[in-house]
């Protein structure tokens, strides 16, 4: 075991902070996007407050189509647009954009389906004092959504986890691209069960304070 | 007693204008004429007013100030006339949906004239048009054809920002509260200043006052999930007051509350009404709300106004078939 911590240590240290690093780096980037866009599908939705059954049906169709296509074909496919924005296409840095891209789709459904739990009620009594439209968007239906926006963060963490092992596979770095390289490759079992715990560990702690978080700031069954 | 209400207020100015434009000559005042109510309160204080001037000689016809009933004109002998303010009216209102090719009518010309001070009822069985029917006063709702007019101003075509400062003298009740459940009661109460653009201290101390009002300041930093239904229903009160309101809708207030609170709520509105003026609109289905607090009604049924009068008027003679269902006049099972 000892023997284990001193050749394998610091590599499984360093691949599980390229890993938060890729995962928590990509989400916020993803909520920037993702966000609005969720925002968008939802209000411009016939009978909401902007009804544009246009601009409706062509975000739903770029949003299904990001959310169809199998994230290790987006990861080669936009190799080139990656190397493009940032430079390189490898490592943390290079596996951050197929990640954002791959996770805005998902993220703005969750937003979208958050802020459908809000019922018509609660719009409509900001619009009969007076509020516009952005107020409605920003001071009711993202404040009044905002526990269950914060489950979604955490789903998407978590997915993102899996997301950054697989863009292992492609020179990301990170704990995915430990176990393929000394798991799948030399066949180093006991390295690959070492990944894996720690993905479980760091899946089980994104969850637990995801849940904290998500009720702490949730005012209602109080 | 001895507090002049808002719209008495109204009125008082304007009958001591005269009196004193006519100093010395013995003026007659006559309230009597075609019937429009303003709250018993109300009326009390005026005539108190009259007596204190001693120099006008009120001539109620044999109506009794409890009767709520006062005129339009307040005819004086020299040929005066003073005309009762007329807060909403609604001229002509239609109102069709029409969903995948297939019209539907929610409000078929619909004409009324709330006048300042009333709480003003409008009753009907569930899919009559009522809730279609409020939200055209503050246009949530469109009208298809017709006017809204409000405070002598027509506001049909309003959108934006005038919309927005339309909707902020409005306010608005709702039969689920719609309270903003992440935000504390305080916040609730609040929020039509906050959109106004109010500072936070300014509107804190606002809705300090209003939470007082309701009875309800020690539950100021609760969330409205702790509260009961009727406190809930008392928090958006306070809401809908914080803007200084003309005009105060209640979208079936009531009818998500057990017969007690409901008592409660109903008094707070009458009591609102007495002491600001606000004129209120009552959407109801249930007949005990236009008895306990309504001076005028009218009655809604498959999207039509079918009558309309005093509220004691129609309930004492109901001439709709679907009033007096209404007011159990019908056997139930007939």
């Amino acid at each position: 075991m000892r023997e284990f911590f001193a050749e394998y240590g610091q590599l499984l240290i360093d691949g599980t902070l390229a890993t938060l690093a890729m995962t928590f780096i990509s989400t916020a980037i993803t909520y920037v996007f993702g966000v609005p866009l969720g925002v968008l599908v939802t209000v411009t939705a016939p009978g909401s407050l902007k009804p544009h059954r246009g601009l409706n049906a062509v975000l739903g169709w770029i949003v299904n189509i990001g959310r169809s296509i199998p994230f290790i074909i987006l990861l080669v496919a936009l190799i080139p647009v990656t190397r493009l924005i940032v430079g390189t296409s490898l490592g943390t840095v290079g596996a951050i954009v197929p990640l954002v891209v791959a996770a805005t789709p998902f993220v703005a459904r969750m937003v979208e389906s958050s802020l459908a739990e809000l019922g018509p009620g609660v719009i409509e009594a900001a619009l009969s004092y007076g509020a516009s439209t952005w107020q409605v968007i920003w001071k009711v239906m993202l404040r009044e959504s905002l526990p269950s926006i914060m489950r979604g963060v955490s789903i998407t963490l978590i997915t993102l986890v899996g997301y950054s092992a697989m863009a292992g596979a492609v020179g990301a770095g990170g704990l995915g691209d430990i176990a393929i390289r000394y798991g799948y490759y030399r066949y180093q079992d006991d390295v690959m069960i070492a990944t894996i715990v720690i993905l479980i560990i760091l899946v089980q702690l994104i969850q637990m304070s995801g849940d904290l978080a998500a009720r702490a700031l949730d005012k209602r069954n109080r | 007693m001895g507090t002049i209400y808002d719209s008495s207020r109204h009125l008082l100015s304007l009958v001591e204008e005269l009196l004193e434009s006519r100093e010395g000559e013995n003026l007659r005042i006559d309230v009597t004429g075609a019937g429009v109510g303003i709250p018993a309160a109300q009326l009390d204080a005026v005539f108190e007013k009259f007596t204190q001037l001693k120099t006008a000689d009120v001539v109620t016809a044999g109506l009794a100030p409890q009767e709520s009933v006062f005129a339009p004109f307040l005819a004086l002998t020299g040929g005066y006339g003073l005309q009762w303010r007329v807060m909403i009216q609604l001229k002509n209102l239609s109102k069709t949906y029409s969903t995948r090719g297939v019209e539907h009518t929610a409000l078929e010309d619909v004409s009324l004239t709330i006048e300042d001070g009333d709480i003003f009822g409008i009753i009907g069985i569930s899919g009559a048009g009522k809730s279609t029917l409020v939200r055209c006063i503050n246009l949530l709702e469109k009208p298809t054809s017709g006017s809204v007019v409000i405070d002598g101003v027509d506001v049909t075509g309003f959108d934006g920002r005038q919309l927005s400062d339309l909707r902020a003298t409005i306010g608005m009740i709702f039969q689920d509260f719609n309270l903003f459940a992440q935000r504390t009661v305080l916040e609730n109460v609040t929020f039509p200043l906050e959109i106004r653009g109010d500072d936070r201290a300014d509107r804190e101390r606002r809705g300090m006052e209003l939470l007082d009002l309701v009875g309800l300041s020690a539950k100021a930093k609760q969330y409205p999930s702790q509260l009961s239904g009727g406190q809930q229903q008392r928090v958006s009160i306070a809401r809908a007051l914080a803007n200084h309101p003309r005009v105060i809708l209640c979208d079936e207030a009531t009818s998500a509350l057990d017969s007690l609170t409901t008592n409660s709520v109903l008094k707070l509105l009458r009591q609102i009404n007495r002491e600001m003026g606000v004129t209120m609109v009552v959407i109801t289905h249930e007949i005990g709300v236009v008895e306990k607090i309504c001076n005028r009604v009218a009655v809604i049924d498959g999207s039509r106004i079918v009558e309309q009068g005093m509220a004691a008027d129609v309930l004492a003679d109901p001439s709709a078939e679907v009033t007096r269902r209404l007011l159990g006049r019908v056997r139930w099972d007939a």
